[in-house]
């Protein structure tokens, strides 16, 4: 027996397969690359080829691309990536007080007290700081974004750079560039302008009590954890399953909701889905409202609907098999 | 003459049965959508509020509809609502939208006789006795309070398992009802009875106990953004679907009745004097700064005297003095313990970010919740309980 954790994210769309001890299976780390249907077929599909395939007791799916992962595959829990980034934290350590996580398009902080969010804070409108704005910036300077940590911990005079906005931020680090500034001189700067970004933006205002703990994709960064600890002034742990956080919160949810329910899962089985997807988006313009909705398709049955206000769309959806 | 307005929430309805019972013929813009949305800000000047893109986008589909003459509030004050209107007469005449203008400020900015001559010209010459109009604007004013009161209860009553079916429905009857009304007599007796129905249910959940679980949760902030849905992606909807008892303002009635000091309009919230709480606004806002920036501070501080759990504020990105409000009560939040959410939004269509913010704020007051039921029940039973 074992739980399906899935999040979809922007950047990263990951798996967990979880046993009944909150241990982790099987991890899968994937890129989303903006196609977050295939991403989500493809893993279901490395799942798939595993020798033992597990029996699976209940599913979670979190992420920006919840509803779509629910709709693609059937899910007992769909749950925003706050809460399931909080019981993931408090599952690995219950001791942890703050969550600094930060993903592909949003960063957030969440307060924690005996287990239990007290509190939390998310980026604005703007995407600045965030994994996105990594890649590209590694993208520009011909880097891989996993060797940002190595080039940053060698940096031995950290270059000072805007981080309030990405676009600030990118001519700064041009015109330090061409001033001559050695590279990882520029790459610690560009991580300690995250940091600052981080804690004066989403940050502000929040009591960051010890235990800290650094997860989402960019906690892989060893320079922006460096950072953290520099800023902070306190110990800054980053778990081992860190990219997967979001992913094993689901599963835990999805352990949580099944053990004391006596309905089935709602799983369609690792190979439902993996037909050709097709979505199909139109202004629907009965009513005043002229929502823009979006249906998924499996050949011609439909699996999903989004987007309409008044449900039209949804009800029609054909039942799960 | 035609007139029009741009779109506030749910004025055009009251607007439509007013404009009916004295005979002025009117042209309502389609509602809010992401095409009126579109229009408005490919004129709209690129620094400016969601608000003003939208007011825009539905003037310029009025004039395409026939329109001739606006009519609008403006409530000049320091904020850049009090240019609204001339910003937008001048925006709209380089767009061809030849239209007349009737500015209707504040009577503390302009006095009631030029507001009253102003009024009058929308009236464009007709012979209208003045007792007939001061009913009319008299059963206009009932009218928003009653509807405002139906609606009140209702959302304050969608976190309750017991009731929040029979609520809903209440109110989508008294939704429907305004919008189909014949005349505004029929309109005012009508909600009246809803009003009625509504105090029963009040009355028979007064006297239930058992309240565990429900989290109830204050919107407020910007003005345009809490009376408009569209400009805050319908999060009245969004809370009921994740059934949360919640009140939001400011509303109609309580600018109708803040801005022309109408007895008995001031269909708000409830107010408790704020622990405190006056002194401390002086102290951290001493003057007007425009909008309804003390407004919000003052309904954040009351909240948790209120029964509120939680707060959410509003605002469109830019909006400078909800940004000011905001950094007031980042600070108060640890004293008073109320957790506050702050949504910006623009013209970004997609809403999964506001839901996820939504939603894991919805379940952060049912856990802490919870536990402290769960807490409660240990002490008292002495034994361990578990969920």
């Amino acid at each position: 027996m074992e739980y399906l954790g899935i999040d979809v994210g922007s950047v990263s769309t990951d798996f967990v397969l979880m046993d009944e001890n909150l241990n982790i299976k099987e991890q899968l780390y994937l890129k989303t690359k903006g196609n977050p249907i295939g991403a989500i077929q493809k893993g279901m599909r490395r799942l798939d080829e595993q020798k033992n395939i597990p029996e699976i007791r209940g599913v979670g799916v979190t992420g920006s691309g919840r509803s779509l992962a629910a709709a693609l595959v059937g899910a007992d829990v769909i749950k925003n990536e706050i809460t399931t980034h909080a019981v993931a934290a408090a599952a690995t350590d219950p001791e942890i007080c703050t969550v600094l996580e930060i993903g592909g398009q949003d960063s957030k902080i969440i307060l924690l007290r005996d287990g239990i969010i007290s509190d939390f804070a998310m980026n604005t409108v703007c995407a600045a700081g965030t994994g996105s704005f990594l890649d590209r910036q590694a993208e520009r300077l011909g880097l891989a974004v996993s060797e940002l940590g190595e080039y940053a911990a060698r940096a031995e005079n950290p270059v000072r750079i805007a981080g309030r906005c990405a676009v600030f931020a990118e001519s700064d680090l041009i015109h330090k560039q061409q001033l001559g500034c050695s590279l990882e001189d520029i790459i610690a700067g560009m991580s300690e302008a995250l940091v600052r970004n981080y804690l004066a933006n989403v940050a502000k205002g929040k009591q960051i009590k010890n235990k800290i703990c650094f997860q989402g994709g960019v906690a892989a960064n060893e320079g922006i954890r460096r950072a953290f600890e520099k800023a902070l002034d306190a110990e800054v742990q980053v778990p081992k399953y860190h990219k997967v956080m979001g992913a094993y919160g689901a599963a835990i949810l999805a352990k949580e909701k099944m053990e004391v329910s006596d309905e089935l899962t709602a799983f369609r089985g690792f190979r439902a889905g993996s037909g050709t997807i097709t979505s199909e988006t139109f202004r629907c313009g009965d009513c005043g409202n002229q929502c823009e909705v979006t249906l998924l398709k499996e050949g011609e049955r439909q699996l999903g609907c989004f987007s309409d206000r008044c449900g039209k769309y949804q009800r029609s959806a054909a039942l799960p098999l | 003459m035609q007139l029009t307005f741009p779109h506030l929430g749910e004025a055009y309805l009251y607007a439509r049965l007013l404009f009916k019972e004295l005979g002025v013929p009117l042209t309502i813009p389609p509602l809010n959508s992401t095409a009126s949305l579109e229009r408005g800000s490919r004129v709209s000047p690129e620094e400016i509020c969601l608000p003003f893109k939208l007011m825009a986008g539905n003037l310029l589909e009025a004039w395409e509809a026939g329109a001739d003459t606006v009519l609008m509030p403006a409530t000049m004050g320091p904020c850049r609502l009090g240019q609204y209107g001339e910003l937008l007469q001048r925006i709209l005449r380089k767009e061809g939208c030849r239209y007349r203008w009737i500015l209707l400020d504040s009577p503390a900015a302009i006095g009631y006789r030029e507001l009253i001559r102003r009024a009058d010209s929308v009236l464009d010459g007709r012979k209208i006795s003045g007792e007939r109009i001061f009913s009319a604007l008299r059963q206009v004013a009932i009218l928003v309070k009653d509807f405002e009161e139906v609606r009140r209860e209702c959302r304050l009553l969608c976190g309750s398992y017991r009731f929040r079916g029979l609520s809903a429905s209440i109110y989508r009857e008294a939704e429907t009802l305004l919008k189909t009304a014949g005349d505004l007599q029929s309109a005012g007796a009508a909600m009246q009875e809803k009003r009625r129905e509504v105090r029963r249910i009040k009355r028979s959940r007064a006297e239930e106990t058992e309240r565990r679980e429900e989290v109830s949760v204050l919107v407020t902030g910007e003005i345009y953004s809490c009376i408009e849905p569209f400009a805050n992606h319908h999060i009245a909807d969004l809370l009921e679907q994740l059934n949360v008892s919640f009140a939001i303002t400011p509303t109609i009635g309580w600018w109708i009745g803040r801005t022309f000091h109408l007895p008995g309009c001031g269909a708000g919230c409830k107010k408790p004097p704020v622990r405190g709480g006056d002194s401390f606004r002086k102290e951290r806002i001493p003057c007007e700064i425009g909008g309804y920036a003390r407004d919000t501070v003052d309904s954040v501080l009351r909240a948790a005297d209120s029964g509120f759990d939680g707060v959410i504020q509003i605002f469109p990105s830019g909006c400078m003095p909800e940004i000011v409000a905001k950094s007031v009560f980042d600070r108060t939040e640890h004293s008073r313990e109320i957790p506050v959410l702050s949504l910006i939004f623009d013209e970004m269509g997609g809403e999964a970010g506001y839901i996820t913010r939504v939603e894991a704020f919805a379940d952060l007051l049912q856990r802490k919740k919870r536990r402290s039921l769960q807490r409660e029940y240990t002490k008292k039973r002495g034994q361990a309980w578990s969920i």
